[in-house]
């Protein structure tokens, strides 16, 4: 019996303190994190899309709630008129994990003005390539967001989508959750935008 | 026979180096050595969470039951690597980048 309970102990007590080892690193490096993020990740993503702005898109910038969390919406601005905004969106249905796509989008016309992969877990060389071959982000560029059946597939384009086993249709899928979303915070993302006028 | 100091810490070299002598992480190893720097990075990676756990368990193990001792050094050498993941993304995101599929599945 005392064997019993001292396993129980020793076991609370080590998961404990790892779990608050955990989370004091965690707490202490978010904010590193992120900057190194914004830097590394979604900074080539952002200057990528929105090539050619006037502005710096990565300090004007605003937040949104994303369903339960906060998404970051970059600002470009065109021949002096910010219409255009990109975002960070999650796509579910990778075969690694979840892919994270930046997604750049004129608010005015509602076209995609390009995307671009910034996190994904798929096969080093096979899946992967969807964030190093240009191919597969230029089959979005100009489909319309307004649509929830977009896709390039759908607009009579073709899918060079650079090698099996991720399908061009299982990437599509995990791209239309940002679609969606830019849809649903339309409001928002245009009053937002005015500040930025 | 009993080993002296030098064999003991030598062994590591080559005599019982883990990925080409005894074939142990062979995969993130080749994965990730491709460069110096993306090498040396995975080096100091493996070499801290290897200290750390090694002082911890070393530490607890007069403490920790026999029949949780596999549970307990999982836990121990977990939490060191997530340690290590968090701090390389926060200080050395390149490396982070090119190693984290292999080295943190």
């Amino acid at each position: 019996m005392n064997e019993m309970i001292k396993m129980v102990v020793v076991l609370t007590v080590l998961a404990a303190l790892s779990g608050g080892l955990l989370a004091a690193v965690r707490s202490g490096t978010s904010e590193q994190i992120e900057s190194q993020q914004l830097q590394f990740v979604k900074g080539p993503a952002i200057k990528e899309i929105l090539s050619g702005a006037s502005n710096d898109p990565i300090s004007d910038r605003f937040n949104l709630m994303v369903g339960e969390s906060e998404a970051t919406f970059f600002v470009g601005k065109f021949n002096d008129k910010a219409h255009t905004v990109a975002f960070e969106g999650t796509g579910r249905g990778g075969y690694g994990g979840d892919i994270g796509v930046m997604v750049g989008v004129n608010v005015e016309t509602d076209n995609i003005i390009g995307v671009a992969v910034t996190t994904h877990s798929e096969t080093p060389g096979l899946g992967a390539k969807a964030k190093t071959d240009p191919k597969f982000t230029a089959q979005f560029e100009g489909l319309p967001v307004t649509k929830p059946s977009n896709s390039p597939k759908a607009a009579g384009r073709s899918t060079p989508f650079p090698a099996p086993p991720s399908p061009p249709g299982r990437w599509s899928a995990a791209l239309r959750a940002p679609w969606s979303d830019i849809r649903k915070l339309k409001p928002q993302i245009m009053e937002e935008i005015k500040a930025f006028r | 026979m009993a080993k002296t100091l030098v064999q003991e810490f030598s062994k590591g070299l080559w005599k019982e180096l883990p990925p080409f002598r005894l074939v142990l992480g062979l995969c993130p190893v080749l994965g990730v050595t491709t460069t110096m720097e993306n090498g040396i990075g995975m080096g100091l990676a493996t070499t801290f969470v290897l200290v750390c756990a090694n002082i911890l368990v070393s530490l607890l193990r007069n403490v920790i039951p026999q029949k949780v001792r596999i549970a307990c050094f999982i836990i121990v050498i977990a939490s060191f690597v997530i340690v290590v993941e968090l701090l390389m993304q926060a200080y050395a995101y390149p490396l982070f980048s090119e190693s984290w599929v292999f080295l943190f599945p």
